[in-house]
């Protein structure tokens, strides 16, 4: 699932959960799938760093050089 | 040739000499094109042009003439200077008269207006930009400040995002094919996003960004484009055409750049709130679970006691009148008894009186008795068999 479309559902649980309106069953298995894709998210965020690519003109097409900027 | 040698300040000096001793070049009129029209401590500086030529003009206290905008056509009146100590030439303008729009920014205002009519320009197509890009392309000078500037400020708020370049002339005759291709290129490989950047510029320079077929590869892209060509107050129709449209390279930036460790801090606070919401879920529960259950036990309390009340009392009643009806009855009983007592035959016995029968029948009178019978005879405290010896009827 992508981190935007994650975020949003996380979003929505928090939302249900907020409203009162649900069932205590329903409450629950919505806390399961929040800590879920909360914990994705956290997973995601602690991924590892961006590279800066470069993307250079080659006969294939363009090419990936990673490179420093300051 | 002259073998003197002179020095730099001597060669300034006689060039000086040579100009302010010139006619042809003092108190004139010179029509061109304005660009790069800047305003410092109150001078206006700027370059006079036309299709070929061009010349630095600078126009002291300039709050006293007409100010101009880029591409404008004008014309100044001034003096040819030549600045001995810089080694340079300028023009001193006392004056400057507009000569209505100039000719480019009249072409890009038709060229404007007729793209906005097709419908390039057009809100309702643009895409928006995604709020967690993950790959953001920049097409930009690989050797400019721009870039330097947009990786510094996306890496402040996130370093997540991998930072895609590709290297473009963003100035000169042909940078916007450079741009078109790029842009072309660029599209296909599924970036989130793709910016496209150039710092600021005067009015020709930033030209390319202007261009009718850069507008239309912007249009034909299926990433979401933005544009951050120039400062603030330079409008481009790339910028126009593009999905989002970012002052400068540095805000494109700063909208691309999702802020990592508040999103971090978001996702804990959801983390705890959903946790919190849940137990207060539960908690609100068994409260009012425990509420039911105390209320149906003291229903059924109240109901006891209630009813344990009314037995009591309808017992008591019953109680009552039981003993009312036996008291009553008894002394019912008590009265029939001695009614009763009354006819018992053995209180007439009693008193000295006789039961006689014979054959299990009363003896009432003497006809039913002959000589000779059996009788039985009973009186208070037996009885006695005996026999009839005489019949009389007479007492």
């Amino acid at each position: 699932m992508k981190f935007e479309d994650s975020l949003k559902e996380l979003d929505q649980i928090v939302e249900k959960l907020e409203s009162g309106k649900l069932s205590i069953d329903d409450s629950i298995a919505l806390y399961g799938k929040g800590l879920e894709l909360c914990n994705e998210c956290s997973k995601k965020l602690n991924d590892v760093k961006g590279k800066i690519v470069l993307l250079e003109e080659s006969a294939e097409g363009l090419k990936e050089k990673t490179v420093e900027v300051e | 040739m002259n073998n003197n040698i002179i020095s730099v300040t001597v060669l300034n000096n006689v060039i000086n000499m040579i100009f302010k001793a010139e006619e042809h070049l003092h108190d004139i009129q010179v029509a061109g094109e304005i660009s790069g029209f800047k305003i410092f401590k109150g001078h206006g500086y700027f370059t006079l042009k036309d299709e070929k030529c061009q010349i630095s003009c600078t126009c002291f206290n300039c709050a006293k003439t007409y100010q101009p905008k880029d591409g404008e056509s004008v014309i100044l009146k001034g003096s040819v200077d030549y600045y001995a100590v810089g080694g340079k030439l300028n023009f001193n303008v006392d004056s400057i008269t507009p000569v209505g729009q100039g000719l480019l920014a009249l072409k890009l205002k038709m060229l404007r207006d007729r793209l906005y009519q097709e419908g390039y320009f057009d809100e309702a197509r643009k895409k928006p930009i995604p709020a967690y890009p993950s790959n953001v392309c920049v097409v930009t000078s690989f050797n400019g400040a721009v870039i330097k500037d947009i990786k510094r400020t996306i890496r402040r708020k996130n370093d997540l995002i991998n930072i895609y370049i590709k290297d473009v002339k963003v100035q000169g005759k042909d940078a916007h094919k450079d741009i078109i291709d790029a842009l072309e290129k660029v599209d296909k490989m599924g970036f989130d996003v793709i910016i496209i950047a150039r710092g600021g510029g005067s009015f020709e320079e930033l030209m390319p960004f202007n261009e009718e077929s850069l507008v239309k590869a912007i249009y034909a892209c299926k990433t979401p484009v933005i544009s951050a060509v120039g400062h603030e107050s330079d409008t481009t129709l790339c910028d126009e055409a593009a999905d989002y449209r970012a002052a400068t390279p540095t805000a494109a930036a700063e909208h691309v750049a999702y802020d990592v460790n508040e999103l971090k801090e978001y996702t804990e606070y959801c983390k705890t709130r959903i946790k919190t919401l849940v137990l207060k879920h539960i908690q609100t529960s068994e409260t009012d679970l425990k509420t039911k259950m105390s209320l149906l036990l003291s229903g059924i309390k109240l109901a006891y006691n209630t009813n344990l009340n009314k037995i009591e009392s309808i017992a008591k009643s019953l109680n009552v009148n039981m003993q009312r009806i036996y008291l009553l009855n008894q002394h019912r009983l008590e009265s029939l008894m001695t009614k009763l007592d009354a006819f018992n035959p053995l209180n007439v016995l009693k008193k000295g009186y006789w039961y006689v029968s014979k054959d299990d029948k009363a003896v009432t009178s003497t006809a039913q008795l002959n000589v000779g019978d059996v009788v039985y005879m009973r009186t208070d405290d037996g009885q006695v068999k005996a026999g009839v010896l005489e019949v009389k009827n007479e007492i």
